[in-house]
Formats: structure tokens, sequence, C-alpha cells
């Protein structure tokens, strides 16, 4: 098997009201797989996914133990540059979140932050994202409409797209189809699929039967700890653990 | 490849382990038959171990079954194609288990041999194994048509299962012995195998016509 690209070690994580919001969790998340974070509320999920992109640095007061690499490396290490980890580690949060402005201008915004000028190399960009995202055939003749316009899945699918603009490596949703409809639900999750050949996917899913129709790998979290990892084929039918089988079963969460 | 060509994908896969686990199955029937027909106890010890084989198929395609649910967690005809794959499985490891059957009387039957065999026999041994045959094309290609023909041959089975079990009869009636009475018992046993082996095939032809049709019907009424 080769290196995974992000590995988790003994990490513990402690909140500033002293909530230990992770303990001594370790896990490995290979290349081109969705891998899915699940289990019941405030059993960690978040907490673990922002700590990929160090989006957690943004909570004050936080202890953390262990480490996390990615590619091998410690992103925790001093001379690690945040932002640019947070281009290769892209969130999607849960309620789709687009800018004031055109379909267009939402994908442009960030790379003009990175300093892409050129209005050709905006538009590949536009076009590209678009199309991995599954939502190019949807937009491309209103690229200049507005985002507010587009339904639901449409919206999240374009802050996918946003983040797919950027070129990362590993792309974070957390609960990315929260408030979809059954149908624009589907499309996204088939975008993931789709997605998964040229991304890394960390995802925490809106309930069980997701998690098993959307994983290559999975993990169940509960009160912080990892109960038990591997691939959902085997997960999901032979949980290993009790504490996963009555979660997967619906008898507690 | 989109989510939906990937399940399509998943299902071919099975249909085809399906097809070379009954390919497995018919190899152990033949066997069983040849050495029945040669008397031979070596190749009947080989059908009894390999019948091992033909049980883990099963467990490996249920398996698959069982994670093409929870992943896929398929509906309508998606979920009859897996539900058919399932119950076709098991029917094909009784099949298995029908090959073993026969290979276990054969020692019997050296020990003490019964002249002749019945001729029905090998005719339904050759009739069925047809039959699987011809069932596993109807799987392959959803041919309901074909699953009917199948059932009706059972009809023949049935026939030649009665003419074995009165030529037996006589046998075990005329047997001199209580060791030759034992051994034509153990003949009995075989055409009992054979015919069952008939039913199950017949069971997969409904099976095939219930993915089709959505109805599950019996087609091979039994009117003994
Ligand atoms: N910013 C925060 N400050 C303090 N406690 C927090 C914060 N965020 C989350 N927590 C606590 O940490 C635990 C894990 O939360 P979270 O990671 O959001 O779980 P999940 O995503 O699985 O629902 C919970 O007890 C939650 O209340
Ligand atoms: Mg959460």
């Amino acid at each position: 098997m080769t290196d995974p690209l992000i590995a988790v070690r003994n990490l513990y994580l402690t909140y500033a009201d002293e909530t230990e919001a992770l303990r001594n969790v370790s896990l490995d998340i290979h290349r081109n797989q969705v891998f899915v974070l699940f289990g019941p509320s405030r059993a960690g999920k978040s907490t673990l996914l922002r700590l990929f992109n160090r989006l957690s640095d943004l909570i004050e007061g936080t202890q953390r133990r262990g480490e996390v690499l990615l590619a091998g490396r410690d992103i925790f290490a001093p001379e690690v540059n945040v932002s640019a980890l947070r281009r290769r580690v892209s969130m999607v949060f849960a309620v789709p979140t687009p800018l004031p402005g055109s379909i267009y201008a939402n994908i442009t915004y960030g790379l003009k932050l990175a300093g892409v000028r050129s209005e050709e190399e905006l538009g590949r960009r536009v076009e590209r994202s678009l199309r991995q995202a599954a939502l190019w055939d949807e937009v491309k003749d209103r690229l200049e409409s507005s985002a507010f316009a587009l339904s639901g899945g449409q919206k999240q699918r374009l802050c996918i797209a946003r983040s797919l603009a950027l070129e990362p490596e590993v792309i974070l949703l957390d609960n990315p189809t929260s408030g979809l409809d059954p149908i624009s639900t589907a499309t996204v999750e088939e975008s993931l699929y789709e997605l998964k050949a040229r991304y890394t996917i960390v995802m925490v899913p809106h309930s069980v039967q997701q998690a098993a129709r959307v994983a290559d790998n999975a993990a169940f979290l509960l009160d912080g700890e990892l109960i038990e990892s591997g691939p959902a084929a085997r997960m999901f039918v032979h949980p290993q653990d009790k504490r996963t089988e009555d979660y997967i079963t619906g008898r507690f969460g | 490849m989109t989510l939906r060509a990937h399940f399509e994908r998943k299902l071919n896969e099975l249909r085809d382990d399906i097809l070379r686990m009954a390919h497995l199955v018919e190899a152990q029937l033949q066997l069983a038959l040849t050495a029945l027909a040669a008397l031979d106890a070596a190749l009947a010890k080989e059908v009894v171990v390999a019948d091992a084989a033909v049980n883990k198929a099963r467990f490996d395609i249920e398996e698959k079954c069982f994670a093409l649910i929870v992943t896929q967690q398929p509906a309508a005809r998606d979920l009859r194609t897996i539900t058919t794959a399932m119950n076709v499985i098991v029917d094909l490891e009784r099949m298995g288990d029908q090959a073993k059957g026969i290979a276990k009387a054969i020692p019997r039957l050296v020990a003490t041999p019964i002249q002749p065999h019945p001729p029905e026999l090998q005719q339904m041994g050759e009739l069925v194994a047809r039959m699987l045959d011809q069932v596993m094309v109807a799987f392959a290609h959803n041919n309901t048509d074909l699953a009917r023909i199948i059932a009706r041959q059972d009809d023949e089975v049935d026939a030649l299962y009665a003419r074995a079990f009165s030529h037996i009869m006589g046998q075990m009636a005329a047997a001199g012995s209580a060791e030759k009475a034992e051994a034509a018992y153990e003949l009995l046993r075989v055409a009992r195998e054979l015919e069952r082996f008939g039913d199950l095939v017949t069971n997969v032809g409904e099976r095939i016509i219930y993915l089709e049709t959505g109805t599950l019907e019996e087609i091979n009424v039994d009117t003994r």
C-alpha cells in the first residue's frame, strides 16, 4: 500500500472550556478516495475536519497534541505557510455560501486573490472547475447571472467548483448536503464520485445511509474517540465494534 | 465513469461471478456422473472435497451482494437483481450438494456392485446438466421464454425418475442379501439427488421470471 496522503497520529484536541473533542485519534487517508467521518453529533467530526487545514487555529484557547501529516509532513510545523496549506486542503461548508455577484465572479474571486490575472486563464479555470463539479452543463449559458438564483444543489456544487478552481489536493466537506432535497443530494453525491479521480475527499455525511453510499473508507467517531475505521463495504456490512453496529442500525444517535 | 455506470459494472461482475459458480457446479455434476459410471471411488472423493469450493463461491458472492445493498441502496429492478442473485446462489450451492450426494453413494456401489445401473440415471444426469447450462444462458440474457422451456424439461426429469424408481425397486426386491439391498438403495438416492437437481434448476428459472416481471410464478407445479 502507498503512503497515506493524510496521516493522523495520536491526536488530542481540547477546547478552551476543557471539552475533550478528540482523544487519541489515529487514522490514514489515502489518495483518490472518499473518506467519510461519521458518528453522532458532538463526536468530534467537524473538529477533526477543521484540523486538516488548520481552520482550528481560528478558535482561541484550544490545546492540541499529536500529529497530522500531509504527504508525510507535519502540518503544524512552524515553517508551514497556512494559506498555502488551505489552498492544498480546501473546505466546503454545510450551508452553501455563494458570494454576491455572478456565477463567474464566484469562481474567479479566489483565483484573483491567488494572483491569477489573465482573463483567458480565469475563463479556462472557471470552465474546468464547473465541469469537475458537474455543474457546467447547467450554467454555461448564464455565467453572468447571479449565483443566488441557483438551486440549493447547484449552489453547493458552485461552492465545490470554487474550491476546485484553486486546484487543491484535498477537499473537506462538512455535511455538504444538509439542506438539500434528495435530487440535489444525488447530484452532489454524483459529483463527489467523479471528483475522486483527481482529488482526495474527506467528508462528514448527513446520515449513515449517505456514508455507506459515498464512502470508500470510513471512520466511526464517538465522544472524541475513533471506534473503528476501514473499507466501507466491510464497515457497513460487518462492523467490528458493537458501538458501531448499534449506531449504524439506529440504536442510538 | 458515473455512479450509475459504476453500479452497473458491479452488477455485471456479480452476474459473471454467478456464471462462474454455475460452471463449477456443472463440473461437479459431470465428475460425479463419470465417477458413477466408472465406479471410480477416488474421483468420487475428489467431488466431495471440491464441494468446499462451491460453498466458498456462494459465500463470496453473498458478501458482494451485502456490500452492494448497503453501499448502493438499490430499489426496484436493481433490488430484484440482487435478491435474485442471492436466491440463485443458494440454489446453485444446493445443486453442488446434490452432486456431492451422488459422489457419496459411490463407495458403497464400488464395494457391492449392482448391475446394471438403470439407464435413466445417466439420462437424468445429462438432462439436468443441459438444463443448468440453459438456465444460465437464460440468466445471462434475462430470457424468460427460455426459463419457461427449461421448466417443461423438468417434467421429463420427473418421468425418468419414475422409471428409475420402479427399476431400482425391482432390483431391491430381487437383492439376495442385505448388502445388495443397501447398495440398490444407494442407487435410489442417486436418482433422488438428480430429481432434486432438476427442481433446483427450475427454481432458478422462476427467479429469472421474477426478475423480469416482478411476479413470482410457479412455472412447474408438481402434480404428483
Ligand atoms: N469552538 C468550540 N468551542 C468549544 N467547544 C466546541 C467548539 N466546537 C466544538 N466544540 C465541542 O467539541 C465537541 C465536538 O464537536 P464537533 O467537532 O462539532 O462534533 P461533531 O461535528 O461530530 O458534531 C462537542 O462537545 C462540541 O460541543
Ligand atoms: Mg459537525
